[in-house]
């Protein structure tokens, strides 16, 4: 019934650039800016056995049936999960949670397009020179400068909204020129820029002479085979640890882009004729690749090299954006070659990462604007400007607040809380719910080959048991603080709280559109 | 941390055998896996799509 009555939905224009889209949601910042702190920061080699093992249990089986839930809800005219949920299982309950892909991608959407700003703030501060000549006191202060909107001791007030409402309109004209002309485009474009930056960076890099250095009063020589070293010396033992074990569950989640809602959102444009079993894997291989390889070698070795080992974790523990912002820019000054080499290798390193953001920004508008032009019948341009509007309105609360809490508050609930929860909602439904036979025989429709027989079990039983004990966790050691603001400045505590209750308010919206939604499907004789 | 004890205690900018091992096992993993998926993607031919659900009257 549904099959019948959906309007016609848009297709990709073609199998290579379905893939480099699918691959540019992947790749995002975590890749070059996550990862190397996640992987130094929990033994460096020690990290890498568990990485491998979660991206074999939950990675590649997440990515299936994420690819396997929207392809299923898009035939029927349904590229959001609440429709998606509520084709798979017929019960008033799913639409509703089917919010939970609605909600994530558009808070994360907000905050990351703000983070994403900083880097092409940073492109054009490397092109024009302005982080060159500082050290780390100087780096430090030029950062702090542009987040703290009370520091105005470098940037101008204004200069952080300029880059932010940039990166808000390149965003949102992208998605308003549609799937093919806009988001295939520049997947086409922009993932082969970032590949091509990123691999003339790690050659760069692989190729510095050793320096010697003082850390803590001890001299060393390092290279950046050391860094190398670092990264891929395992130590067995730390295998008995579960923090490694649910660090690196935690990062194969964050860089596929798993219980996000926007996989399904770009799946819903297949047909039954695509190929889910190796596109998912060619997806998921390509953005392998650009973690383990590309961003592997690149942040840990240069760290390592101008740092030292100890030096490097200590720079993890200061975060991402640290090494990324801070440490990055330091390395560069200190390359061979002067100015031009610093402000070169500088535009490629803050160019590829605005790529990688904004490949996968894109893709979580999607979830929404789909929900709205199918339920509303709103046009694309329509819902875009609306919801860049939306965007800019909200990303101004980041702006202002960021060093308040403001921005913390929504990337632990939605960004990382909140996708080991969609993640185990949807594999429930499809696994469990619409039946393990079913859900194998909906991958392989269209497919030109098989999944190995190991992944049944695997996907019915391994996946949602890793992601329930994940999920746990998560709740003692870090929700369960976090919801009673453990350590939270008391200056800080009315700001998460307006934090929270913006996010609340655009879930009750959320929720209230799916309702209004299906009461107009219901009054329109469609079949909700 | 035992990983930064064994760092330390090998010569500078060098890789050791054990570290280079695991480098190329993951390398050859990843890369060989995606060239895999991409040769067999594009070596079938991508056929002609279906009409969206709907269109066809």
């Amino acid at each position: 019934m549904a099959d019948t009555a959906s309007p016609p939905r848009e297709q990709w224009g073609s199998r290579i650039g379905l893939i480099l889209a699918m691959a540019g949601n992947a790749v995002g910042l975590g890749n070059f800016l996550r990862f190397p702190r996640q992987a130094v920061d929990n033994g460096g080699g020690t990290f890498m056995i568990p990485y491998f093992i979660a991206f074999l249990l939950v990675g590649i089986p997440l990515m299936w049936i994420e690819w396997g839930v929207g392809r299923y809800g898009g035939v029927r005219g349904q590229g959001s999960t609440p429709g998606m949920f509520d084709a798979l299982w017929k019960n008033p309950v799913a639409k509703y949670l089917g919010v939970l892909g609605l909600f994530m991608p558009v808070i994360v959407l907000i905050y990351y397009c703000y983070i994403e700003s900083w880097t092409l703030a940073w492109t054009f501060f490397s092109l024009t020179g302005q982080t060159q000549g500082l050290d780390q006191t100087g780096m430090s202060s030029f950062f702090q400068s542009y987040v703290d909107l009370e520091n105005g001791s470098i940037h101008g007030f204004w200069v952080p909204f300029g880059f932010f409402f940039a990166t808000i309109a390149v965003n949102f004209w992208v998605v308003s020129k549609g799937l093919t002309a806009g988001i295939e485009k520049l997947a086409k474009i922009g993932m082969p820029i970032l590949f091509f930056f990123a691999v003339v960076l790690v050659i760069r890099v692989l190729t510095l002479d050793p320096v010697t250095t003082t850390h803590l009063g001890v001299t060393t020589t390092q290279g950046p085979m050391d860094g190398l070293r670092f990264m891929y010396t395992p130590d067995w033992s730390a295998l008995a640890s579960p923090k490694v074990w649910l660090a690196a569950t935690g990062q194969i989640f964050f860089t596929l882009s798993v219980g996000m809602g926007s996989l399904q959102a770009y799946a819903s444009y297949l047909t039954k004729k695509d190929d889910l079993v190796l596109s998912g894997i060619a997806t998921a291989a390509t953005n392998e690749t650009a973690e383990v390889v590309l961003g592997g070698s690149l942040a840990i070795p240069a760290v390592v090299t101008f740092f030292g080992v100890a030096g490097a974790v200590a720079v993890a523990k200061g975060g991402s954006f640290d090494l990324g912002f801070i440490s990055m820019p330091l390395v560069f000054n200190s390359l061979p070659g002067g100015p031009l080499v610093a402000g070169a290798a500088g535009v490629m390193w803050f160019g590829l990462l605005f790529f990688a953001g904004i490949t996968s920004s894109v893709s979580m508008a999607t979830p929404a604007l789909a929900f709205v032009e199918e339920n509303f019948g709103w046009k694309r341009k329509r819902t875009a400007w609306t919801l860049a509007a939306i965007a800019l309105l909200l990303g101004i609360l980041h702006i202002v607040y960021n060093t308040r809490g403001f921005l913390d508050e929504w990337d632990y609930w939605a960004g990382t809380f909140g996708l080991v929860i969609l993640a185990l909602v949807e594999t429930i439904i499809f696994v469990w719910i619409f039946g393990p036979d079913n859900a194998w025989k909906e991958l392989h429709e269209g497919a030109s080959m098989r999944i190995p027989a190991f992944y049944k079990p695997i996907i019915t039983y391994v996946t949602p048991a890793f992601l329930l004990i994940m999920m746990i966790w998560w709740t003692v050691q870090d929700a369960i603080p976090t919801l009673m603001m453990t350590g939270v400045p008391a200056e800080n505590v009315p700001v998460k709280w307006a934090s929270r209750g913006v996010m609340v308010a655009i879930l009750l919206f959320q929720l209230w559109m799916i309702r209004t939604a299906w009461a107009r499907k219901a009054a329109s004789g469609r079949d909700a | 941390m035992d990983t930064l004890a064994t760092v330390a205690t090998l010569p500078p900018n060098t890789l050791g055998l054990n570290a280079f091992l695991f480098m190329a096992t993951a390398w050859i993993c990843v890369l060989g896996l995606m060239l895999w998926a991409f040769r067999k993607l594009l070596s079938t031919p991508e056929d002609e799509k279906l009409p969206p659900p709907g269109s066809i009257p």
